[in-house]
Parts: C-alpha cells; structure tokens; sequence
C-alpha cells in the first residue's frame, strides 16, 4: 500500500483568500473565553507583525485596515470534502483526517497513472489553486504520511516528498497524533524522537502510555492496516464564496466565477458526468438574494467550455447591489452519454406554525429580511432597540415605564415660543424633566431633558430640550 | 434655605461611590450646607478622613451608613450622641460578621431595641409605600419617632411619581419627610468615573452596563437653590432638623488599655517597674551597670508621665507569651530601643553594647503615640495571633485594616477593562507600565503600541486612569497591627471579616487609628528570624552550644570583614545588589556603621543626595562641618549629612523653630508625601524658619531638597537599630557556620532577595560541599551530614525532598518513615513501603532522587511509570515485564531536568556548558572581570537572574548576569534600555559589549551592546526574579 497525505495548515486563510479580489492584510478569527484571537493570519498581515495567538484588537492596532472574518470550522469541514471530491480523480480510496488533512491510498492507482512520482506531479498540478501551503508526503502507511506530512507542511510547503518507513525514526515524538501529556512523559524518559520508542516492548509501553497509544504506533509502523476508505460523491454539486470586501462591479465577479466552476470541473470529471444548467446565486448588501441561471444549449463540464458563456451573459444580469457571498449550485447531471432527471421535490402543505412562517417569510424574502424589534439595556432612546432574529430576543425591563413605541429615526428639531416647543401650536408639557445625560463614552453623548407632551389635538408626544444648544427636539409619538 | 446633606456615598462604599471623603467635605463646605452625613454602605471606613478634613473645610460632619436589610427596607441610619454611634458600630459589626467579605446582613430586628438612640431615613420602594408589609410595621415600631421618610429627586422618570408616593405615605404614618441627595459623586464632572466603577463592580463594560448606569449626572453635591426647584421646603428644611440633633463627633472617641495586663495588687506603674527591675537583673547578673541605671529611671519616669505603662506591659506580655513558645522576636519602632524594652526582653539592642542615645526614642515633647513594632519568626506569627485573640477574645483585639488603593496598574487594568478595552492590550500596557515606567510616560507607551492618542476614547482613559489612582479597593487586613481594648472594641469601630477565614478587622486604617489618637500593636513576620532560629537549633546538637541574639560574640572583626568585601548573600538586610556595592565603600567596622548601612540604600537618602556626601567625609575627603551648634548636636553621629528620619524632623525643631506639633505634622505629611500639595505648606515654613534664624540660603535649600526625598522613603534611625542587630546576628553565623546558615536560609523559603539555586551557588562558593536529593538520605527539610573535609569542621548540606516540585509532603514524610525501619532495596521496595503514589514517585524520578537505586532519573522514570499500588503478588505477576535499558541523559539532558524539578542544579553551571559554543567564543567570566582594569572594554555573558530599575536612577537598568564563577552586576543607560528594550525586557541569557566600571572591589559593567542569547538555553527553566 502506498498513502499519499495532503495537508493544509491554513485550509481556514485559504478559503478567506479565494473570496478576496485584492491582496489585503486578512486574518481569520477565532472566539475563545470571550476573547476574539487570530487563527491565522495571511502574509501582509504577518508581514506587519500580526502573529497567529494575538487578539484581533492588538492586531487591528498593528494594521489599520485589517480585514478579519469569523473562523467556520462548518465551511472548512466542507472544503476539505469538496478536495476530497476533487481527489476522487486519483483515487476512491480517500479519508479527511480531522478539519487539515485529506489521506489517499494511491497504491492502486499507481499503474494508471505510470507511478508515484507522475501520480504526485500530476496531483501537485490539479491541485486547485489557493490552497497553499500544503504538504504532500507518500509512505507506506496513513498515519506515517500523516505524520510526515503535518512534519514537513511548513517547512517543505508544496513539494512531494517520498518516505519509507525508515525514516520514522528521525523523527521528533511532537507529530504524534497523541495527547501533550503523553508527549511531556516521553520527553521525561529522554524518547524525544521515534527511534527508542519503537525499539521498546509494547506490552511496557500499553502500561505506562494506555493500549490506544500503542495501538496508533502499530497503525504507523504498518503493523496492522486500518480498514480501506470508501469515498463517495454527493448527488448534487454546491459551492459559495464569501467575500471579505463586498464586490460591487459585475465584472469583478468573474474572478470568483472561474473558481467556483473549476471547483465544478473537479466535482463532474470525478463523477464523470455534465451539467445541461446551473444557476449563481448572489447575496447582496441589502440583503436581497439575486439569482442568475444558466442554461446551456449542451450539457457541458470544461470551465473552458462554460466560463465564455458566463461572460455573455454577465452583461445581461443585473447587479443592483454590491455582493457579499457567490454560489454556484448544479442539481442535474447527464451522463457524458446521455439521460435525465428532476431533482426537485415539491413544497409541503399550508399549515404553518409561527417559526413555519418565519421560515417561510425567510426563504421567500430572504434569511436576512426577517427581524423582530429587540430592546437595549441603555438610557440613551435612540441605542434603546435593536433589531433581532425573530425569537432570540430577550426581554428586558426598562427602569421607565413611560416610554413611547415610535421613535423617530431622526429627533426633529422643534420651534420654540415662550420657553415652549412648538408642534402645530405650541405644546402643553404634562411631565417632566426627565433628564439623561450620559453615552461619554462612545462621542454619542447626550444632555436632555425629556417631558411628555400634549398637543392640541390631545396626542402625545414626547419631546426633549437639548441642554447646551437648549433646542427643542420632538423624539418620540406616544400611542394614544 | 439651608440644607444638610444627609445620604452621601464616598468611595468607600467600594466601587460605588465615586470621590474621596476629603473631596466631599470640601464640596459640602464649598456649597455652603449646613453639615455633611458621610453614609457608606455599611461601613464608617471613610469617616475619619472626613473628619480630618473638615479641620481644613469646616462643615459639620455626621457619621451614618446605608444599609439595606434582608427584607428589602432600604435605610440610612445617622448616630447624632457619642452612644447611638456606638450602636451604628455594633450594627454594623452584627452585619458584617454574618457575611463573608464585603458584604453584609442586616434583618430589621436586630434594629430594636439596639438602636434607640440612632435616627433613620427610610427610603420606601413604590410597593413599600403602597403596602408597608410586616417589616414596614417592624421599622416601624423600632425606630418610633425617630424616623424619617426620605424623598430623592436625581431627575430620574420615575423620581417624581415615587416622591408623591413617599409623601403620601409619610402622611398616612404622620411621620416627616427628608430631602436626601443620594450623593456618589462630589461634582458631575465625576459621573463617567462614577460609570467606571459601576462597571468594574458589575464586571462589565459601560458599553453594556445598561440601565444599572446612573441615568444622568444629578447623583452629585448640588448648589442649594437648584434642590430647593427639586424639594418640597419642608423636606429641606427637615434636614436642618436631623442636623441639629447631631451633635456626635469623632473626637468624643476615647480609648482604654486593657486591664488584665496588670495582676491585682499592682498598679500599672509599680508592675512596670517591677518587671523592668527583674529583667534588669537577669540581663546584668553583676549588677546592672550606673548609667544604665539612672537611663532606665529616666526612662520610667518620662513613661509614667505619659501614661505609657499600659502600652509596654500589653507588647510585654505578647512577647512573653512569644519567648515561652521559643519563637524568636525582636522589637523595633520608636519606644523599642529603650533600656526598658531590653530589660522586658522586647529588643536584644544592648544599651550597654552601643552609643545609641536612647531617650530620643521616647519624647514627650513630640507628644507621638509609642510605636513598637514586633517581627516575629515568618513561619510561627500565627500562633502570636492565635495567642492575642485567645487572650483578649475577639470582642476586643482586631487587625487594624489596610487600605488596599488602586495603583497605576490595577488602575489601567480596570479602567480598560470598564471601557471595553482589548484585554491583552490592557495587560500588555499594565504589565509594562508597572514595570518600567512612570506615569508621565503613559501617552509615549500609549503611541509605542500602536495607539492613537489623539484620540477621545484614549484621552478618557487617561484621565479616568488617573482619577482612579488612590482610590480605596477594598480594606484588607494590616499584615499584623492590632488594637487591642479594655471593653468591647465594636463600641470604638466597626469590626468585620476578612478573607482569610478566623480573621476580623476594623474599619479602620493606621492612619485613622493615628489619627484619632488610639494605640496599635504590630505583629509582624519576618523571614530572617525564622532562619536564625532555625540556624541556632542546628547548632545546638552540632556544636553544644544554644546560641540566643543575645549571647553572639559582639563585634567580631571577622564577620566585619566579611562584610566590607561585599560578600553578604543571605545576610539580612545587606545582601540586595545596591547594599553589596556599598558595602565595600561603606566598610562598615561596628554596629552603628550597621545602622547607618540599613539606613542609607534607600531611595530617601538616595534621593535626598545623601549617600555621597557621607561617604566622602566617612573617608575623611571633605571636612565635616556644622551650619551651628545646634545641627551639631542632631547630625554629629552621621558626620552633619541627615540619614535617618528623626533627624530630618528634629531639625525642623532645632533649626526652623518647629514646635513639638508642627514636627509631628510635619512627620505626617512626609508620610503621606502621595496625597500630593501637603509638603509644600511645610517647606516655605521651613525655608522661612531657617532664614529667620541666620541660616545660609543654601543650606536650608538643601535640607529641604533632602525632606523632599524623604518624603515616602524615609528610614527611622528606631527601625535601624533593631534591624542592624539582625544584619549583625545573620553575618556572624555566615561567616563563622556558613553551611547551618545556608542549611537555615533554604529551610526558610521562600524570603530573602535569593533563590534557593543562588544560595547554593554562594555556599559552594565558600567551600561547603552540597549533596543532591537522595531517597536514600533526604529529609523533607535540608538537613546537615558530617563528613565535608574543607573547610575544616563544616558539615555539608544534604538538600531535602521539600525541593522537589510536585512531591506531596505527606508521601516524602511516608517514604522518611519507612526508611527508619530499613534502607531500600530498589524502587518497587520504596514504593511498597512508603505506599507512595505514581505521582510522588514520578516527581522523585523526574528530580533524580533515584539515583542510588536506579541507573539514571529517564531510567528511574521508566520504571517509576511502570510501578502500580497493588498486592505483592500482582507485583510478581509484572515482574515478569521484560527488561528494559533506556539511554542515559546527557548533561544538558540532566541540566534541563534538574532546573525543572528542583530549581537549581549541582552539576556544571549551564554557563559552563556553553562556553565552549561558538556563539561564545570571547566572553568572559564574573571572575575575569577581576583582572581587568577600569574603563576597559569587555563582552561578558551570563544568565539573567535579577533586573531592577530603581525609581531613583532614571531610566538606568541594573541587571544581574550569573555564570559559573559569580554575579555580575550590568548598568543599562536608558538610552541603551531604549534600543535594546526586547532583549532587556525579555532575555534569559544576554552577551553583553561594555565597559568596566571598577571602584576599589566594587566593579559594574556599563552596557554599550545587548544581545539576547537566550535561544542557546534551549527550554532551559532558568528563574529570574523580577523586583519593581
């Protein structure tokens, strides 16, 4: 048997990097203990003396424009498999280890494409662009390419190098796949690499680092075989990008579009089959969804072949919005002979619950266009509310019941006469001050002095007098 | 309409109010109120400041406190007669006690009858006024017509609507209402700090601190005709009511000595004298010597005239109790250093041994309350305290407290922390502040991390940061001053818990306890006496001989000796790096010299410009000389330079014409040298004084530029003394039992300025041999074996098992004892026998202390993770494991596991083992720098063991560089702090370009290049100690 073992360190940059029209510093996020720390960092930014472990705050006072975005173990998880649809080419035998590494039995496929060394140029060749740094190892066992693999990724970034087992020896215990105190005890024994550890007994070993250790150093040294991975492709194809910096120009897509359709390429030469239509799907800053289907005269599976089309008709579809995320979806394939198929099922009945219709109202509006109003634990009216995700609020008391349901976007500023404010006629104020000063500490600060208000009409409304300017302002309309 | 404010936080009420006492008062009287009730949380913590103040800002104070009772009725009580403040003392004392730490419980009957001469304001919540409960109808009935409703209006919505409420509420029950400021704040300018430490308390940020923020800024001291537009009249004019009717202030407080320190029979005069007359007698067996004699009848009489005798009997009998459990003391303090305190056994500084002028400890004149200060052994001060408060029960004897103050750190920390701040730039900013800079540099660190300090939000930070400074945290217990009282001290001053359980404290600091007049005793822990007596029981079956601080050879020529080289590791007081350099200059050849030695490495003297001028005319460089024959008769024992605090302030008495009140101000203020301003008043005094009476311009500028470094820095030459005996005590036996010192030292840890490794470098040094931990020989404790041959008739040091990181002292104490019957045949027997667990055993492998019994600690390790707790017989069953021989450690193998597990290493210096690295190659040693002469150039390389930046030298660095042949001492200019900043900051092992400095023995290295070299020690676990 002969494992190749693909790894990538960085896969989480590397899908923030393919989403990027221009060279930036970027850095991807992570949350822990309520702290947002770097992952990982791209070039510009290391070059600017971001480090991975540094929180995004030090970061951004290090670089100005940072661009950072949220860690998605879910779309890194999902990269790695769409590299293991891309892998199918070479081989079905083929396993994601963990979120980094993708592991190959090649030894069958080793004829067909006349040996190791072709084999690794030709996967070094395919490899889809934007997914460096890797590392690319073959030994004769998964856990040993792994090993050398994660041993080499950063060090020997994108070459394919050819180990037997021999060279596990040489190297350091800190690859193991095994726990850190298991590592710290191997360290205090003076076994800091491979070579005495595999020399000692097995059964004194199990006792003092557990049956499991022992059992992944026989998995290693190709004392016994894992079982032979089955890969199999999904039924449809899927793939998104989601941009650090919005794209507002219909042109600047097209970069983006050649990935995703060679992402497609992959998925249709491993499956061995073409596409009569596919559609991009476009989120936009307004949050509206825009969809552009593509139909094509003949089923094709070359971006060559389907990039030329999307130009054309990019001039035709309409961008009303600048672009945060680009989808790339095919559900219908012909085999390259012949056939066909409806893959859509149709919609469910009409008795919705509450969270139906919310779904509902989503999908047909859009994951984005459906909110709740939500409150905000400040004193200042206008950072008093907020818009939530329809369910997720939180109620919350505020200390004055009097309050006003409409609050205008903007307090209109009010004549005044006679020391009074001026809506129509002048105002009656029925209660009050009021008065809220606070907010120093975001430059929103306000100084005023709220009273309710009657107007001539009986309305109520609410209004308040700026305290240094002293003019008056009508903020809110009370409901009766 | 006159108004008195009656409800006023001060930041006291601990992350709630947001301004000083001082700052209140100041306000109060700025406004014109009537009086000012400072009413903090349950607590009279701040009242004694106030009262301070009010002597510069007349206005009426009132002691109170807010509290709120478990069944939600919410109250300020206000204590208007000497014995309702008593009550609010032992209500509060009744509350805290309930509860841990900083917070309380009160129920609304502990209120009835234990407070009927209290007065309350009531402050009723909505549902409270609408249906007074049970509790209500409890108040009620407790507090009869000594209760008022009280109205706030801080222009909140809901203010208006409750105030009618309150008022109709307070007509139901026909009892008044009361305008109450709910004050936390001085002016509103205060209100975004008031935010802060809202902030802080809820452990969030003002960003999310919500509604729990104070809606506006009407939460401060407010002009009287703006509340008269708030108030009804009758709600102000009530407040004046309430004020009247106080008439309670602090200086009623009177204080008693307790009792039982004098058997019946005896007065307090005639139990002194006659204990005094006892010990005089044990002291001197012959015969108590003339002069001592007529001192200790002056001494008497200055006592009696002043009331003290109680004072000395109660440290007496603390330290009686101390001597009869054989834990070592040793006075200091003002009254320490009389021939009384040495015939009551309080002080070992002999009267008769040396020139000290005792009655100046002691004035009447200066009217200071005694102070005496007692160290005790570090390690058994407990048992003291245990003792105090069995003696005089906990009604009676409590910690005074210590206020524990925001500093720059703690300040920047939680005002980031409050603003939202990154937390690991709020770290990085504290952490490097604290360290290295002043706070006048903070925009210049602000700028270094990127940080754009034009901008708002920073400005706001800096400015909270420092209005935060100062700011009392929480109060914590003093390390060991107690007041102790006739009858129940929670009449006197509210008592609480600490944190540390069995622990209670007053509400008080020092400074008010001072203040007010009342007397404390300090219990305090000190290391060196612990290693003393720890030194002394070594000996004893050693030598035969129980040596006492008392009966050490006196002045012995060879422990001076030592001394002047410098050569004082571990030896009290005198062992810092600043103290080593001028040792040889000082060459200090009697006790007195000790004195001044201890005295004088301090940043007052240093400061002050003090140090030099000394030293000159020490050698006889320059003439001494005396602005007059009175400043001759204060500086002559100093050579006319002023050392020692008492010097400085009776100078301002003999020289500026101070009376005994405005020294004792004065001394205060030098005290107080932060609260910023007071020094000043007292300088153009000073300046004045001295002209006056025809001293040259000159020299009063001079001393009072050495006041101003004084200032917090000053050393009493009462403190010196006592320490100096101990500098003495610890030098001798270094000198003259190097190894049972060393032994004792190591036993004592952690104090002293050395780590366990520097010690033993230093003993090794000296000849002593050093042996490693061994299974086979070890105790917990390092212990002393027969058989070193040099030097001759020392022992050598066997370290102990109490070394070994991760080892439980019950297994190492298990494994000694299974020892006694039987030396161990291999690790399985120990491990059998001693019942030890993996991890104990793993710990003894990973410090070699197999080494007897195994091949080598990977070897022991092996076999130590092999081993199982289990029947015999399954232990023969495994036996049957295959044998196993793992490669031995190499050197640095063993150096790294070594440093690891013990700290330290027996073996070649890691200095040593890279010598030879090409990286190194032209480096010299600490010993080579011997050879070399001033002003030469060097490269010196070592590891980094102490690095300081004293806050008398600007900018300068002082690192400390080991190797295999001693300590180096490195002078960083700023400039090269400056460019070299990471490598100063950061490195372990430094190779250093420079220039040697050499002054007689004493030799410096001024940095011109720093590299860090810290890459050659691998994961070598080198400690440095970091000293602020």
């Amino acid at each position: 048997m002969l494992w190749a073992c693909l790894h990538f360190p960085a896969l989480a940059l590397n899908l923030v990097e393919q989403g990027a029209a221009a060279p930036a510093p970027r850095v991807v996020e992570v949350s822990h203990r309520q702290r947002r720390l770097v992952l990982h960092a791209n070039a510009a930014a290391r070059e600017q003396g971001v480090v991975p472990g540094m929180t995004i705050p030090t970061a951004q006072g290090l670089v100005r424009d940072l661009q950072c975005r949220l860690y998605d173990p879910a779309a890194e998880q999902q990269a790695l498999t769409e590299l293991g649809h891309w892998a199918y080419e070479f081989t079905p035998h083929i396993r994601c280890h963990g979120q980094h590494s993708l592991l190959l039995e090649v030894g069958r496929s080793l004829k067909l494409f006349g040996g190791a060394r072709p084999l690794a140029r030709r996967l070094q060749q395919q490899l889809p662009a934007g997914f460096e740094p890797y590392g690319l190892t073959f030994a004769p066992t998964d856990m040993a390419a792994l090993l050398l693999a994660r041993a080499h990724a950063e060090t020997h970034a994108g070459q394919a190098l050819f180990f037997s087992l021999q060279s596990l020896p040489a190297c350091s215990v800190q690859w193991l796949e095994v726990e850190d105190s298991q590592k710290d005890l191997l360290c205090s024994m003076g076994l800091h690499t491979l070579e005495p550890l595999l020399a000692l007994p097995r059964g004194a070993l199990a006792r003092r680092l557990g049956q499991g250790f022992c059992d992944y150093l026989a998995q290693l040294n190709g004392e016994c075989e894992p079982p032979l991975p089955q890969w199999t492709l999904p039924p449809y194809f899927q793939a998104e990008l989601d941009f650090v910096q919005e794209l507002d120009n219909r042109q600047s897509l097209l970069f983006p579009m050649r990935h995703l359709l060679s992402r497609l390429e992959h998925y249709l030469r491993a499956r061995q089959v073409a596409v009569p239509a596919l559609e991009f799907s476009l989120w936009l800053r307004d949050r509206q969804r825009q969809q552009w289907p593509l139909m094509l005269s003949t089923p094709l599976y070359r971006v060559a072949d389907i990039l030329p089309l999307v130009q054309l008709h990019l001039e035709q579809w309409s961008l009303p919005a600048p672009v945060l995320t680009l989808q790339l979806s095919a559900r219908r394939f012909l085999p390259l002979s012949a056939g066909q198929q409806d893959l859509f099922q149709p919609h469910p009945g009409d008795d919705i619950s509450r969270y139906q219709l919310v779904d509902r109202l989503k999908a047909r509006l859009g994951g984005q266009q459906v909110h709740s109003l939500g409150m905000v634990a400040d004193h200042r009216p206008e950072y008093g509310w907020c818009s939530a995700t329809p369910g997720a609020g939180q109620a919350l008391q505020h200390p004055s019941e009097q309050r006003p349901f409409w609050l205008l976007r903007q307090p209109r500023k009010l004549r005044a006469s006679k020391g009074l404010p001026v809506y129509g006629a002048p105002l009656q104020l029925l209660k009050g001050p009021e008065r809220i000063e606070t907010g120093w500490w975001d430059q929103q600060p306000v100084n005023r002095d709220y009273y309710i208000a009657r107007r001539d009409n009986g309305q109520h409304l609410w209004v308040y007098r700026d305290r240094p300017s002293q003019d008056w302002f009508l903020h809110g309309l009370f409901a009766r | 309409m006159d108004y008195s404010e009656l409800h006023c936080f001060s930041n006291f009420s601990f992350l709630r109010g947001a301004s000083h006492p001082e700052e209140l008062v100041q306000q109060a009287a700025a406004l014109g109120y009537g009086a000012l009730a400072i009413t903090d949380e349950c607590s009279v913590a701040g009242v004694v400041r106030a009262h301070v103040a009010t002597r510069a800002h007349p206005i009426k104070l009132i002691v109170g406190a807010d509290m709120v009772t478990e069944e939600q009725l919410h109250l300020v009580v206000l204590a208007p007669t000497r014995e309702a403040y008593g009550q609010l003392c032992t209500l509060i004392t009744r509350a805290r006690s309930r509860s841990e730490k900083g917070h309380y419980q009160l129920r609304v009957k502990d209120l009835y009858p234990a407070t009927d001469a209290c007065l309350f304001i009531w402050l009723p919540t909505a549902g409270q006024c609408l249906q007074p409960n049970e509790y209500c109808q409890a108040l009620l009935a407790a507090t009869a017509e000594r209760l008022w409703i009280g109205l706030e209006n801080n222009l909140r919505q809901a203010d208006a609507d409750l105030c009618r409420q309150r008022q109709w509420l307070a007509q139901q029950l026909g009892r008044p209402v009361v305008a109450c400021g709910n004050v936390h704040c001085h002016v509103p300018q205060r209100q975004p700090l008031q935010d802060i430490v809202t902030a802080i308390r809820l452990n969030t940020h003002v960003q999310s601190a919500g509604f729990q923020l104070h809606a506006n800024r009407e939460t401060s001291l407010r002009p009287v005709p703006e509340l008269a537009q708030y108030f009804p009249a009758e709600a102000l004019r009530q407040t004046q009511v309430i004020s009247q009717r106080c008439t309670f202030s602090l200086t009623e407080l009177r204080y008693e000595y307790p009792r039982e320190v004098v058997p019946p029979g005896h007065s307090a005069q005639s139990w002194l004298r006659q204990l005094v007359a006892a010990g005089a007698q044990q002291r001197w067996p012959a015969g108590v010597p003339e002069k001592v004699q007529q001192q200790l009848d002056k001494e008497l009489t200055l006592i009696h005239e002043l009331a003290y005798e109680y004072y000395f009997l109660t440290v007496y009998d603390i330290v009686q109790f101390a001597r009869s459990q054989r834990i070592l003391c040793q006075g200091r303090g003002s009254a320490a250093n009389s021939a009384v305190c040495f015939c009551l056994f309080i002080t070992e500084v002999d009267p008769a041994r040396s020139n000290l002028l005792f009655e100046r400890f002691i004035s009447k004149e200066r009217n200071e309350p005694p102070d005496i200060d007692v160290d005790f052994e570090h390690e058994r001060r407990e048992e003291v305290i245990q003792f105090i408060y069995r003696k005089y029960s906990r009604q009676r004897a409590a910690l005074t407290a210590t206020l524990i103050t925001y500093r720059i750190k703690s300040a920047i920390r939680d005002v980031g922390k409050a603003m939202g701040f990154d937390r690991t730039l709020v770290d990085q900013l504290a952490k490097s502040i604290a360290w290295w800079d002043k706070q006048e540099q903070l925009p210049q660190r602000l700028q270094e991390l990127g940080i754009d300090v034009s901008n708002p939000r920073i400005q706001q930070f800096k400015s909270l940061v420092d209005t935060l400074l100062g700011f009392p945290r929480h109060l914590s217990q003093h390390v060991g001053g107690f007041i102790i009282a006739a009858g129940p001290l929670d009449q006197l001053v509210p008592i609480e818990n600490a944190a540390m359980a069995e622990r209670t404290v007053v509400q008080w600091d020092k400074n008010d306890i001072e203040a007010l007049g009342l007397m404390k005793v300090d219990v305090l822990a000190l290391g060196m006496l612990s290693a003393i007596r720890k030194c002394f029981d070594l000996l004893a079956p050693l030598r035969g001989q129980r040596w006492t601080l008392a009966t050490l050879p006196a002045e012995d020529p060879a422990t001076y000796h030592m001394l002047q080289q410098g050569d004082s590791i571990g030896v009290f007081q005198v062992e810092s790096r600043a103290q080593m350099a001028m040792l040889p200059r000082l060459k200090p050849a009697c006790f007195y010299d000790l004195v001044i030695e201890v005295a004088i490495v301090r940043p007052g003297p240093i400061q002050g410009d003090m140090v030099h001028p000394y030293l000159r005319r020490r050698r006889q460089l320059e003439p001494v000389n005396y602005a007059s024959p009175e400043v001759e008769q204060v500086l002559k024992r100093t050579l006319g330079v002023p050392i020692f605090q008492e010097q400085v302030i009776e100078l301002a008495m003999v020289a500026a014409g101070f009376s005994a009140g405005e020294a004792d101000q004065l001394r205060r203020a030098m005290a107080a040298w932060k609260r910023k301003g007071q020094l000043r008043q007292y300088e153009e005094k000073l300046a004045r004084g001295l002209l006056e009476r025809g001293y040259e311009q000159s020299f009063a500028r001079r001393i009072i530029s050495q006041i101003r470094g004084f200032g917090e820095y000053g050393f009493p030459e009462s403190h010196a003394a006592s320490f100096a005996l101990l500098v003495y005590a610890s030098a001798w036996l270094k000198c003259h039992e190097p190894a049972a010192f060393c032994c004792a030292l190591l036993n004592s840890q952690p104090m002293g300025f050395y780590s366990p490794s520097q010690l033993i470098q230093d003993v090794k040094r000296h000849g002593v041999a050093v042996r490693p931990v061994d299974v086979q020989h070890s105790q917990w404790d390092h212990g002393l074996e027969p058989g070193a041959v040099q030097p001759p008739g020392q022992p050598a040091i066997r370290l102990g098992m109490r070394l070994v990181k991760n080892l439980s002292r019950a297994g190492a104490e298990a494994l000694v004892r299974a020892r006694q019957q039987a030396t161990f045949a291999n690790m399985g027997d120990l491990q059998r026998r001693g019942q030890l667990s993996k991890r104990d055993m793993d710990a003894l492998a990973h410090a070699n202390a197999f080494a007897s019994l195994s091949p080598h600690r990977f070897q022991a390790r092996w076999e130590a993770q092999g081993l199982q707790r289990e029947s015999p017989l399954l232990q023969q069953a495994h036996q049957a494991e295959p044998r196993v021989t793992l490669a031995p450690p190499s050197e640095a193998d063993n150096l790294q596991e070594d440093y690891h597990s013990l700290g330290l290493t027996l073996g070649r210096h890691p200095m040593a083992l890279l010598r030879d690295h090409p990286a190194l190659q032209g480096y010299k040693r600490h010993q080579d720098l011997y050879a070399l002469g001033h002003r030469r150039f060097v490269r010196i390389a070592g590891l980094v063991t102490g690095r300081q930046r004293p806050g008398t030298a600007t900018g300068v660095v002082f690192i400390t560089l080991e190797d295999e042949t001693g300590n180096s001492n490195i002078v960083v200019w700023r400039d090269q702090v400056e460019r070299f900043r990471a490598a100063v900051v950061h490195g372990r092992l430094l190779k250093i370009k420079g220039v040697v400095e050499r002054e007689g023995d004493v030799i410096h290295v001024i940095a011109g290049q720093i590299e860090d070299g810290s890459e050659l020690l691998g994961e070598m676990a080198t400690r440095s100690r970091d000293f602020h």
